[in-house]
């Protein structure tokens, strides 16, 4: 195995969706706790990929072992956003009271919801919590699926943004906001966003505000430490991506998101690479020339775009063949792994 | 000519060409990487060819507003969404002095406030969607939506903020979107690779659409399809066997999938995987097929 996944303890792949991250995500789960090590792979993706990748048919939210060969041990789990954030919540409440009411607003629900960032935000919680937890050796994360890299950073640090005081203090107050915002001079302001977003809205988010107060500097402390941990020598960012013209550029706005956050890249996985097909034979029949054309195009498809994106990188890069066949079983995982963490 | 005969009806007789004709706006979603802006761009390429005014609309909820490189390359109009923009020609309407506005609200706290609260970013953009159809510059919108689980919170945005916004502009607006939606002008087209996860997953998409909002939905882009010439003979040369094998076992794996498709309850639009040699040329590709379909 490469020294990188002995060396490391967490591990994050990355990428825009549909390149195959969840799959790979557990075939390295399976490669790390079969080479000894107790290994937890949390996937974010919503859809139950991971799930029937590793064979289980009714997969929840809750840590589940999975068997594997050899000593180590593998778990998974998935998040669940809505009912991981109100955990977040209930840990940073001052008081049961607060946690109540929070949980039993309807704006909060809403909140959760929709609120861009609060999966990514959930994520980057409970990647926390297995990075603490000494039970686990190793510990992979498959973020989740991001058109590009700023909205998996920037999502949860705008949350903590949302949370905090400057925000707060236009809205807290309740129903006395307007008669805050009157004396500190943005009565103007108020009346404007009262115009385009009704009273209503404002009366409640106004009163969720005030219910946050004393939780923010909790969520600037995670968001800290969040930072912090991913940026650490024990952290690798993987980024996988299949390369084709039509995303080469996500994948480059991906690695500079990743150089101003200051998260070195590890290792560049190029997924379901195409293969180079031998030239037809004398004897072969017309259509088995346009067939191999055709796959010769697709392989040349490619060229162009991972050595645009392999010139950006300093790092190792992986490539991996394209394989026939959707994962459905731990073997495939298995062997699938083990290419993934091969020394070259 | 108007025909205002329910849709199943139209969907026997009408082209994929007719039927995008008679529309004023096509959101196309599905899962990310799957080719929605593809599709997007090659149906705009198309309905331009037939004397329409057409243009794209894309948006980044992250707030990068990059022009789609396809869109360039086809030289088709293209409007890029973005949050804080849309918001402040929004706030406008009401507050109609830009001076005011730009003293007022353009400032931290409110950029926060916009991009992190609770479906407004969603609510801003369906609100100058819908303001771009009712201004009727465009003949037909292309709208290119964020992938599959933002394309959710966006159509039900406007549902959950009927609960929040009781009053004021968002609330009018709220029902103007709704309407949009359920309009027969409007029509929301999904799109899929031949693979059998992702294509579950799109069924179930559609079923959550469906349960939002009485869209006129269109058709199922299956994107990037083998053509079935690649089937070939088993080959006695050693070196060419498993090359020619393991295309025709993706072959075989992705008609494995289409009854999947099917089950979807869309029309399935089965769009040929090209491979010219630049992106622009493949759309071209695609425009030609969906003429003929």
């Amino acid at each position: 195995m490469n020294d990188l996944f002995h060396s490391k303890r967490l591990f994050l792949l990355g990428g825009s969706g549909g390149v195959g991250k969840t799959t790979l995500a557990a075939s390295l789960g399976v490669a790390l706790a079969e080479a000894g090590y107790r290994t937890v792979v949390l996937t974010v993706d919503p859809a139950r990929r991971l799930a029937s990748a590793l064979g289980l048919e009714n997969f929840q939210s809750d840590l589940q072992r999975i068997p594997v060969e050899g000593t180590g041990e593998l778990w998974a789990t998935m998040l669940d956003t809505e009912r991981y954030f109100d955990r977040v919540i209930a840990r940073f409440a001052t008081s049961d009271k607060q946690k109540e009411k929070l949980l039993n607003a309807p704006l909060y629900r809403t909140m959760v919801e929709s609120l861009g960032g609060s999966h990514e935000y959930a994520a980057m919680e409970r990647l926390l919590e297995f990075f603490n937890d000494s039970g686990f050796d190793k510990v992979v994360v498959d973020t989740p699926p991001s058109d590009n890299a700023r909205e998996l950073f920037e999502a949860p640090l705008r949350l903590a943004q949302f949370m905090d005081n400057s925000v707060l203090r236009w809205f807290q107050g309740g129903a006395n906001v307007y008669m805050k915002l009157f004396r500190t001079g943005t009565r103007l302001a108020m009346q404007a966003l009262k115009l385009v977003f009704g009273s209503d809205f404002l009366d409640q988010l106004g009163s969720l505000m005030n219910d946050l107060e004393g939780m923010q500097a909790g969520f600037r402390d995670r968001n800290l430490e969040i930072t912090r941990v991913l940026s650490s020598e024990q952290a690798a960012f993987i980024l996988v991506t299949v390369p084709s013209e039509a995303r080469v550029d996500d994948s480059i706005a991906f690695l500079e998101t990743l150089k101003a956050q200051k998260i070195p890249l590890a290792l560049l996985v190029l997924n379901r690479m195409e293969h180079v097909p031998p030239s037809a034979h004398p004897e072969s029949s017309p259509p088995i020339c346009k067939a191999l054309a055709f796959q010769k195009a697709l392989a040349e498809e490619q060229t162009h775009s991972a050595a645009k994106l392999v010139a950006k990188v300093q790092c190792p890069v992986k490539k991996l063949l394209c394989r026939s066949g959707e994962v459905h079983d731990v073997r495939i995982l298995s062997s699938l792994g083990q290419e993934l963490s091969a020394k070259e | 000519m108007r025909i205002s005969t329910g849709r199943s009806k139209l969907k026997a007789t009408l082209t994929y060409l007719e039927d995008t004709l008679r529309r004023k706006v096509i959101f196309f979603t599905g899962k990310g990487g799957v080719g929605k802006s593809s599709l997007c761009a090659a149906t705009a390429l198309l309905a331009k060819k037939e004397g329409k005014k057409i243009a794209v609309v894309s948006w980044d909820p992250s707030g990068e507003n990059r022009p789609p490189p396809l869109a360039t390359a086809l030289g088709l109009d293209w409007i890029g969404l973005e949050t804080l923009s849309a918001f402040r020609e929004y706030a406008l309407q009401t507050i109609r002095s830009e001076r005011l506005y730009d003293s007022l609200l353009d400032n931290q706290v409110l950029r926060t406030f916009v991009r992190a609260a609770p479906g407004l970013a969603d609510a801003v953009v369906a609100g100058k969607i819908w303001d771009l159809y009712s201004k009727k510059s465009y003949d037909l919108l292309l709208v290119d939506l964020p992938s599959s689980g933002h394309a959710v919170s966006f159509f039900k945005s406007p549902l959950g903020l009927k609960t929040i916004f009781k009053s004021g502009f968002i609330a009018r607006d709220t029902e103007r979107v709704c309407s949009l939606f359920s309009s027969p002008d409007c029509r929301l087209d999904l799109v899929a690779l031949p693979e059998e996860l992702p294509l579950i997953e799109c069924n179930e998409l559609k079923t959550t659409l469906a349960g939002l909002h009485p869209f006129s939905f269109g058709y199922l882009h299956l994107n990037q399809v083998f053509p079935s010439w690649l089937k070939t003979e088993p080959q006695p040369f050693e070196d060419l066997k498993s090359c020619l094998a393991l295309l025709n076992q993706r072959l075989s794996e992705q008609e494995a999938t289409y009854p999947l498709a099917s089950q979807v309850g869309l029309p399935v639009l089965k769009v040929p995987r090209f491979v010219e040699p630049s992106p622009a040329a493949n759309i071209a590709e695609v425009a030609r097929f969906l003429v003929n379909e």
